[in-house]
């Protein structure tokens, strides 16, 4: 599926699970030297986004020249580690303005129980002239 | 105002080929754009640049260092992209506080490389209320 194929509303659904190692290499891969992540076992925000992003980018092949211009994130509750959780990406936004295709998507994730933990809104912006 | 400090303490990283490597294998995400192919220079920068995730990590970084687990349960943080990051890159975060009140702290946050170019900047906000 790419891009151009989804309707803005459409909605992707798909399981999460983040397991004490992937944190530990993400806070690697990133310098992060708080070991409060593993000692409380929840995930970074920042990699809860990435996770998102990253089972987004399986499901929707996005153009390789896609800008990552912008990025919201929430957290209503901490995010636990090794945990079932469950995402909804949302399509919110598709248009063309100024020489470029702006997409927004919208994520929410929620726990096995159907809780609220965490919010994203991933911003990007497709040139035309290169696409 | 002052209960929080003004100024949070900086977050500097070094951005190398073989860290953006390892972010790309953690973050799943194998864009040729960051790495030193041809794909990169033809493409939207001109050049290899890294994750703008891995970049604004370092703003997540901050707020866990200043609050700790309340970050993760309550904190906020919407940012714009204002440069691409080359590699290698040395980068500083900062975080300047913008207002306080009962029911939330919010901080300017701004990350700039060694010439001093913004990467991105945007706000992270602390929710108190619970």
């Amino acid at each position: 599926m790419n891009l151009d194929d989804l309707d803005i509303g459409t909605t992707l659904d798909f399981k999460l699970h983040f397991s004490v190692e992937k944190i530990s290499e993400y806070l690697v891969a990133t310098g992060d030297g708080s070991d409060m992540w593993i000692r409380e076992s929840i995930v970074p925000p920042p990699l809860v986004s990435a996770g998102i992003l990253a089972e987004l980018m399986k499901q929707v092949k996005l153009p390789a020249n896609l800008m990552h211009t912008g990025q919201e994130q929430i957290a209503y509750s901490a995010v636990p580690a090794n945990s079932d959780l469950l995402a909804s990406v949302t399509l919110a936004q598709y248009s063309r303005r100024r020489g470029a295709i702006i997409a927004t998507f919208e994520a929410n994730l929620v726990d096995v129980t159907q809780v609220l933990l965490f919010r994203a809104k991933i911003n990007g912006l497709v040139p035309l002239e290169l696409s | 105002m002052d209960k929080y400090p003004d100024h949070l303490p900086t977050i500097t990283l070094s951005i190398s080929q073989a860290l953006v490597d390892k972010y790309s294998e953690v973050a799943e995400d194998h864009n040729p754009i960051h790495k030193d192919t041809k794909a990169a220079y033809e493409g939207p920068f001109g050049k290899p640049v890294a994750h703008g995730m891995l970049v604004l990590s370092t703003a997540s970084q901050i707020m866990t260092t200043a609050f700790g687990k309340r970050w993760a349960e309550k904190g906020s943080l919407k940012v714009r992209w204002k440069s691409p990051t080359a590699i290698p890159s040395n980068i500083c975060t900062s975080a300047q506080l913008k207002s306080a009140s009962e029911e939330q702290i919010k901080y300017q946050i701004e990350c700039k490389d060694k010439d001093d170019i913004l990467l991105f900047s945007g706000t992270a906000t602390l929710h108190l209320d619970d």
